[in-house]
């Protein structure tokens, strides 16, 4: 409510200056015509009928159609449609507009009108034609002077109005959305008023000059007056006309200087005052300066080089803010990272040369496993060996071990023969025994018969000696079986315990045979596992060597990642420093929010 | 020599180291002894030695035991036993025969074997 308020009226209020300008105008032209304009006799109150009537309708018109470029402006101060920011932007282009458009309105206005006057008036009878061009004559030297004169009056309301507007609920950058800016006219604006304002005053009295020149030598024809009479006449009449009507064009003159001079100054004092507030770092709350043509632009510049500067403030703050914490939080990391990295250099140093003391050791485990290989294939070669010679040496205790048997057999049996013969034998000594008894009683018998039983005795001597001899021998022969019995015991009990013994070494040799199986078997995978082995080792050696090599690459790689760590954290140690500076630089800058 | 001095027929007996003889004719038979065969007076005791098997001589009345013996057929001089000695061995000394290996003595088989056997009761 309070926003329509502030507009209402101001579609009115800001083109007024052009109807005062008009009447201003119409004052000067009438005073301009009453010196310089013969009006007929008995006309006086037609002719002022007629600019009565032309001006009115001019006024009216002139009214009219400014208010048809204000409409959006008349709508806002009327309430009849809502103050958005789109109608609030076209009101603000309505407004910039309108000095221009009264500014041509008025002129050809004025130059219609005076026309019109002149013409109107040259119709009325007895009014020569002269009379009515001289009206239009003074409409069109009037007209520009009074339409820029409206125009800087219009000019400065026209700003009021933009900066109510923009009061009413847009921003500076809305209001310079809102306004073009590239019209750059001031040139020609300065040299049309330029040219307006030595113009006119020139032609007035230029004018005036040769209607006194006319006067005066029409006088001297008539004789009325002596020279020196219409001299001092001319001199005093001349005097009247020039302080009136030229004091009143240089009033007019002077008051569009200042005004002109108002719309160039004023914007630009509050572009300074602006430009020293945000040179001494208070940003925040650009003012709308309304102004126009290159002042605008700069007044535009400045607004939305504020408010970029403000968002760039206000990022390069945050980012400040966020540059400082990362940058120690960089500077904290960099400095764990660079001791890490330190770390990581030294450790990797020693895993590189562990891993080269590994590969050397893989390529020893490699040469070893080769040689185990070759090794385990002779050993399995060996035992391949081992199992036919056990094999063999298997038969053979089986055959010995038979063949012990046949001698325990035929041993036992040759013992028993012996034991056969020693009985015979035995029994053949009791019978020698028994002969030697009864040859030596057959001897004694003998010896007792004397001389008769000489023969007799003899025998029995004979007899005697026989069984002697036969049990010397078969002492012998028993001496002989003893022994044999005594041998072939010992050979039972040799080839029993050779039996025994080709038993257990039947036996032992089948553990052997089967410990020798085992042995292959076990010999063959462990040949096939050796070489498992070395074709392992073989590639952990190519492993090892290329994994040194790696090592060597990280190793190289890690020391240069450290040293780029090194000269990181004393870059960010710098950018850390910068973004203090950053932040001292910024925090000197107050946002006002 | 008076042949009253002489013997016909001798058994030449050994003892462990020591010889004796008997007169053939005093001996009626020879056999064979064990030391399983029983008690029989040896000869062996005579002279302190342990029992071995021998050979078993007896006569009518008695029985002794030699290690070993041979017959000698023939004759040979027999030598008187001094006084001194006759009750040698139990009056068992009979004299001593002269033997081509040298005096042997002569002694009487059942007063021997009475000896040993008194002997060996002692």
């Amino acid at each position: 409510m309070s926003r329509t308020n502030t507009l209402a009226g101001l579609h009115r209020w800001v083109t007024l200056p052009s109807t005062a300008g008009a009447l201003v105008g119409v004052v000067l032209a009438v005073m301009y015509a009453a010196f310089t304009v013969d009006i007929t006799p008995g006309t006086e109150w037609l002719f002022a009928g007629v600019i009565v009537a032309w001006v009115l309708l001019a006024v009216g018109f002139g009214v009219r159609a400014e208010q048809s470029r204000l409409s959006t402006l008349a709508e806002l101060g009327k309430a009849a449609s809502p103050p958005t920011v789109a109608a609030l932007q076209r009101a603000v282009r309505e407004a910039a507009r309108i000095p221009d458009v009264t500014f041509r309105t008025n002129l050809s206005l004025w130059v219609f009108t005076s026309a019109a006057i002149g013409f109107s008036y040259a119709l009325v009878p007895d009014v020569p034609w002269q009379s009515g061009a001289r009206v239009a004559f003074i409409g069109l030297l009037v007209g520009p002077l009074l339409s820029m004169l409206v125009l800087l009056m219009v000019q400065r309301r026209a700003r009021v109005v933009i900066e109510k507007i923009a009061a009413t609920g847009l921003s500076p950058q809305q209001v310079v959305a809102a306004l073009p800016k590239g019209r750059t006219q001031l040139a020609l604006r300065f040299s049309l008023f330029t040219a307006v304002a030595v113009a006119t005053p020139m032609m007035m009295v230029a004018d005036l000059a040769r209607l006194r020149a006319i006067g005066i030598v029409n006088a001297l024809d008539a004789g009325v007056v002596s020279p020196a009479e219409l001299l001092y006449a001319t001199r005093l009449g001349g005097l009247v006309q020039l302080v009136v009507v030229g004091g009143l064009v240089l009033a007019i003159v002077v008051l569009c200087a200042s005004l002109a001079g108002g719309s160039f100054g004023s914007p630009l004092k509050v572009i300074a005052d602006e430009t020293q507030r945000v040179a001494r770092g208070r940003l925040g709350k650009p003012k709308l300066v309304p102004a126009d043509d290159e002042v605008w632009a700069a007044t535009a510049a400045l607004i939305s080089m504020e408010l970029q500067l403000v968002e760039a403030l206000s990022k390069l703050r945050v980012a400040g803010s966020k540059i400082g914490t990362t940058t120690q939080e960089l500077v904290a990391s960099s400095h764990k990272h660079e001791a890490g990295a330190h770390e990581q250099t030294g450790a990797l140093a020693q895993t590189s040369a562990t891993t080269e003391e590994l590969a050397r050791s893989a390529r020893q485990i490699a040469d070893n496993a080769s040689d185990v290989s070759a090794l385990a294939q002779a050993m399995l070669d060996a035992a391949n060996g081992g199992k036919q010679s056990a094999g063999a040496f298997y038969n053979s205790i089986l055959r010995v071990r038979d063949g012990n048997q046949v001698v325990a057999d035929s041993v036992v049996k040759l013992n028993k023969r012996v034991q056969q013969v020693g009985r015979i034998v035995e029994f053949i000594d009791g019978i020698a025994d028994k002969s030697d008894l009864l040859a030596l009683n057959a001897e004694l018998e003998g010896t007792k018969a004397g001389e008769i039983g000489r023969g007799f005795s003899l025998v029995a001597a004979e007899m005697r000696r026989l069984s002697e001899s036969v049990m010397s021998s078969t002492r012998e022969i028993n001496r002989l079986i003893d022994e044999i019995r005594d041998a072939t015991n010992a050979a039972v009990m040799a080839t029993e315990a050779g039996v025994k013994a080709t038993d257990s070494g039947s036996a032992l040799a089948r553990r052997v045979t089967d410990s020798l199986d085992h042995i292959v078997e076990f010999a063959n995978r462990t040949s096939d596992a050796v070489k498992s082995i070395t074709l392992a080792t073989h590639q952990q050696q190519n492993g090892t060597d290329q994994l040194a090599q790696a090592m060597t690459a990280i190793l190289s790689s890690t020391q240069s990642g450290a040293l780029a760590t090194k000269q990181m954290s004393s870059a960010n140690a710098d950018l850390s420093a910068l973004s203090g500076e950053l932040q001292t630089t910024v925090s000197r800058f107050e946002v006002e929010s | 020599m008076n042949p009253a001095h002489e013997i016909e027929g001798l058994v030449l007996c050994q003892a462990g180291g020591f010889r004796f003889a008997f007169a053939a004719a005093t001996i009626a038979s020879i056999g064979a002894w064990e030391l399983s065969s029983g008690e029989v007076p040896l000869a062996r005791t005579a002279f302190g030695l342990p029992p071995v098997p021998g050979k078993l001589i007896t006569d009518e009345r008695s029985a002794l035991v030699v290690d070993s013996l041979e017959v000698a057929a023939g004759r040979y001089p027999l030598l008187g036993v001094p006084v001194v000695l006759s009750r040698t061995a139990g009056g068992s000394l009979a004299g001593f025969v002269a033997t081509a290996d040298g005096p042997v003595p002569l002694l009487k088989l059942t007063e021997f074997s009475a000896f040993v056997s008194g002997q060996g009761a002692h």
